[in-house]
């Protein structure tokens, strides 16, 4: 076939096979997009967008990332009750502080007021939660919260201490 | 016609546009004594709190302003200086003393490069890179390689300014730009070096609720940083928020003009409701007529002096003497090109439409300018792509509530329009075609060195100067892209036909040719790497690479190394297609830390509402748009502005909402057709004949655009990934559609540019 056309002709093969290669798979995706969802399912696109914006970040049935990072945080002990029902967020320059502490202690500021951050575990686990609790969106949403809790509770919805536990609860 | 389409598009899109009134300026009306606090909508400030400023007039008549957002900045210009300022800014004298939570600083010394602080028990010198703690140096907070240069050019004669850094307070660290103070979050206060000596301003973790900062302490005139007054004279500038201000008059009233960025109101809506003792002039929005002469500043200086530059050019040069019609025509391009680029300058200020009608001639003049049908080609996609970009960034800013996002669409133009002009100018004086036909191996070299020198230094200056989203108003990676394109390119055609070997031997490709190329693809990705922490651009290198050994297989002179070098792309692309299936079945087994948060989003983006908000947002943007778009229901956009980085990365997510899934499909073809045309044309100037160096020079271009449209293609196809959730990576702007000057600019068209001069040179040889 190829060998009975000119060179004029050959050259068009090349556009035609590349714009079949892009939209038809971008038909399909756009199409899946596109179909309604199940009834029951989800609301129409437009009408869950906007309740989503309406509600914030919050509007989701599943436990999700904020809930996850709440509870590994408290576990690692980068969150803290500072003794007065408040919570202690483990400040931003943790890591920095553990490497000061095992090379120069001498640089250290002395500790004050604050809880001992450097008398619990730290490995490259705690490190991670610690980046993703101050420069993530979820760990900024969750320290959002924190500030919420701290000015609000009892009566804030979203933490609550429950047996002497701090609780992250999912609205829904 | 086809150049008229997007024209028509463009005068559609005008005249469907809301009725937006937008403020003039502010009155203030004020008794000596009295004052008022102002927010979001009495200043007509998107952006601002709803609380964001208190003005004051004291009893002598004259009017102060306090910032009263718990982090939001006021920057004030005062009038005759060239930098704006925090509000919140005190500059440190001799002898004065401030106080940072509990701990208290007294200057003891202080000059331009040098300043000395003494608390109860220490005390500390900083020299704009490095604290002393009784008169020890402290070490680099975090020892790297980029600190350590820093260290070494530093010490260089005149980079020490350069290199600066401001000294952060707070934090539980002592080392060489933090003085850690106990109980205070890092950066609550940060010392600033100055032409004059120090300044003291919030940190980033600095608020009003936030530690307590308190300058000339210990006098009568101490007081909160976070609460400090500025006098407001004529002539002064202000951001509050993001909406710009100059003060116009302060007696009897203070007259504020509303510069950009401020919110706009539809004509047929109710004004907002605002204390009585403010007044908003209201107009209407600007097309054609410039507000005031200080719009014309850039673009009439930067026409003018093109014109003189381009004269003073013109006459001394020797060489080929063009004919007066001639030297007036590449005058008038230069002129034209420099007040492109000066509307690029003032697009937040200049009116809206100049931009497009500056830029959209110089792409019917090359319409009609080329000869062969594959120009005609590229050139008609080219404009019908740029078409589009204009028409989508028009609309992002006409249908928005704030007067600044139509600069996105003008910046965009004007650059474009630049780059068409400069190039047009070339082409009318003969420059390009004597050019591409003295191009000869030797020249090539020594071109693609200097590029590749060029790129990396400007990469470097980016890497420690600058930030992810650039370095003095433009990306430098852009143009290590082109330098790397051209770099390999130089590398590949030596490998394939080195110089006084019979073409197709055997040979091997000797270590000092890869220098250039492999020190590129090192910085780009360790740049991507270490400095954005992204892996999309190492996705747009994949593919780069995988269509760079398609091109080298296509032309190899034995045909087994055809077949093979086929056969290993082929196979590659399906490697790395059942790789994507297999990652998104187990991303748990994702081998880097880096970007784990990406992979998870994209298989399940319902369970990460944060991480995965832009994706999230983006696709029910594009669902709500369906296949017919939402552009004919209705003018204004709406929430789709919300969908963070909607500018730029996803710009297609607004394209896809405002004029639907048909436009989209419609886009992609004409980008496949872009690309086609592009690889055509690569095609045929490998086919030229002639000389050793004129073969080289074929070979050059085909490699070159070869892996120039593997870019744009892979920068199409990441972009289509990233906002239709198909691909695992963080959004790439898409070429000719987003706003993103650089990449337009340093990137795609020159390498449109490139085809377009080969292709006319190479047009009477016909294939």
């Amino acid at each position: 076939m190829l060998n009975v056309m000119n060179h004029a002709e050959r050259y068009w093969i090349l556009p035609t096979l590349l714009v079949v290669l892009s939209i038809g798979p971008l038909y399909g995706w756009l199409a899946a997009l596109y179909a309604p969802p199940a009834a029951g399912l989800t609301a129409p696109a437009q009408t869950q967008m906007e309740a989503d914006l309406d509600a914030g970040p919050s509007s989701f049935p599943q436990r999700r990332e904020d809930a996850e990072l709440f509870d590994r945080a408290l576990v690692a002990g980068l969150l803290q009750s500072d003794g007065k029902g408040r919570i202690v967020v483990a400040p931003a320059d943790l890591p920095l502080r553990w490497i000061y502490a095992r090379g120069h202690p001498d640089f250290l500021t002395p500790r004050g007021d604050e809880p001992d951050w450097l008398s619990g575990p730290w490995n490259d686990e705690i490190r991670r939660l610690h980046q993703a609790l101050h420069f993530s969106a979820s760990g900024r949403y969750v320290r959002q919260q924190i500030e919420a809790f701290n000015a609000r509770r009892p009566g804030f919805a979203r933490i609550q201490w429950r047996d002497g536990h701090l609780v992250w609860r999912d609205r829904s | 016609m086809v150049w008229l389409l997007p024209v028509i598009g463009v005068a559609w899109t005008v005249a469907r546009a809301p009725c937006w009134l937008e403020p003039h300026s502010l009155t203030v009306m004020l008794n000596p004594g009295q004052e008022v606090v102002l927010g979001r909508k009495a200043l007509a400030a998107p952006q601002a709190d709803s609380n964001h400023v208190q003005i004051r007039r004291d009893v002598n008549g004259n009017w102060w302003l306090v910032n009263l957002a718990v982090n939001k900045q006021v920057l004030w210009e005062p009038a005759k200086e060239w930098a704006d300022q925090s509000a919140r800014t005190w500059r440190l004298v001799l002898g004065a003393a401030f106080a940072v939570g509990t701990q208290s600083f007294e200057v003891l010394d202080l000059g331009t490069r040098r300043l000395t602080l003494r608390d109860r028990h220490q005390r500390w010198e900083y020299d704009g890179l490095r604290l002393y703690r009784n008169g020890h140096s402290l070490p680099e907070c975090y020892e790297n390689w980029r600190t350590g240069l820093r260290e070494r050019l530093s010490h260089l004669p005149g980079l020490h300014n350069l290199f600066q850094r401001p000294l952060r307070l707070g934090g539980g660290v002592y080392c060489a730009d933090r003085l850690g103070l106990p109980g205070v979050p890092v950066d609550t206060a940060i010392l600033v070096p100055v032409e004059s000596g120090f300044v003291l301003q919030p940190g980033w973790a600095g608020r009003l609720d936030g530690a307590p900062v308190v300058v000339a302490a210990g006098t009568a005139n101490a007081e909160s940083l976070w609460r400090r007054s500025i006098p407001l004279v004529v002539d002064d500038r202000l951001i509050i928020g993001r909406t710009q201000y100059q003060v116009m008059r302060t007696a009897p009233v203070l007259e504020l003009a509303v510069l950009a960025r401020a919110w706009r109101r539809l004509a047929a809506s109710p004004p907002p409701d605002i204390p009585s003792i403010i007044t908003i002039q209201w107009q209407p929005e600007t097309w054609w007529r410039p507000p005031g002469p200080d719009h014309w500043y850039w673009p009439a200086r930067l026409g003018l002096a093109a014109l003189v530059l381009g004269w003073v050019i013109l006459h001394s040069v020797p060489g080929r003497r063009l004919s007066r019609r001639t030297r007036w025509r590449v005058l008038g391009s230069l002129a034209l090109a420099g007040t492109c680029f000066g509307l690029h300058l003032s697009s937040l200020a200049a009116p809206v439409l100049w931009s497009y009608l500056l830029a959209w001639p110089v792409l019917g003049i090359w319409l009609m300018t080329v000869r062969s049908w594959w120009s005609i080609g590229l050139l008609t996609m080219l404009t019908l792509l740029l078409g589009i970009g204009w028409l989508t960034l028009l609309q992002l800013g006409v249908g928005a509530d704030e007067s600044g996002w139509p600069r996105y669409g003008s910046s965009g133009a004007a650059l474009a329009g630049a780059f068409g002009w400069l190039v047009w100018a070339g082409w009318d004086s003969g420059y390009w075609q004597r050019w591409f036909g003295g191009l000869d191996a030797r020249s090539i070299r020594w071109g693609q060195r200097l590029l590749a020198g060029g790129a990396l230094t400007l990469l470097t200056l980016q890497v420690m100067l600058g930030d992810e989203g650039g370095w003095a108003g433009f990306q430098p990676f852009e143009l290590v892209k082109l330098a790397l394109t051209a770099a390999v390119a130089y590398m590949l055609i030596r490998w394939l036909r080195p110089a006084g070997r019979k073409e197709g031997s055997s040979n091997r490709l000797p270590g000092w040719r890869t220098l250039s190329p492999a020190a590129l693809l090192l910085a780009m990705s360790g740049f991507a790497v270490v400095f954005l922490h992204d892996f999309s651009p190492l996705a747009l290198l994949a593919i780069w690479a995988l269509v760079l050994a398609w091109a080298w297989a296509q032309v190899h002179a034995q045909s087994r190394w055809r077949w093979r070098g086929r056969f290993l792309v082929v196979f590659l692309v399906m490697s790395a297609a059942g790789g994507l299936a297999w990652l998104h079945e187990h991303p748990e087994d994702f081998p880097l830390d880096m970007q784990i948060d990406r992979i998870r989003v994209w298989v399940a983006p319902e369970q990460y509402p944060h991480a995965g908000y832009q994706l999230r947002r983006a696709l029910e943007a594009i669902r709500a748009g369906g296949w017919r778009g939402t552009i004919w229901d209705d003018p204004v956009n709406g929430r789709v502005m919300t969908i963070p980085a909607v500018e730029n990365d996803f710009t297609l997510t607004f394209f896809l909402n405002r004029y639907g899934g048909l436009a989209g499909l419609a886009l992609a073809a004409i980008q496949a057709i872009f690309i086609s045309f592009l690889l055509i044309i690569a095609g045929r100037a490998f086919c030229r004949t002639g000389s050793e160096d004129e073969r080289i020079a074929g070979g050059f271009v085909y490699f070159t655009l070869y892996g120039g449209a593997a870019l744009l293609g892979a920068h199409f196809l990441v972009s289509w990934g990233a906002n239709l959730g198909f691909l695992p990576v963080m959004g790439q702007p898409m070429s000719l559609l987003s706003s993103a000057g650089s990449h337009q600019t340093l990137l795609v068209l020159p390498i449109v540019a490139l085809a377009v001069v080969v292709e006319e040179s190479n047009s009477d040889n016909p294939p």
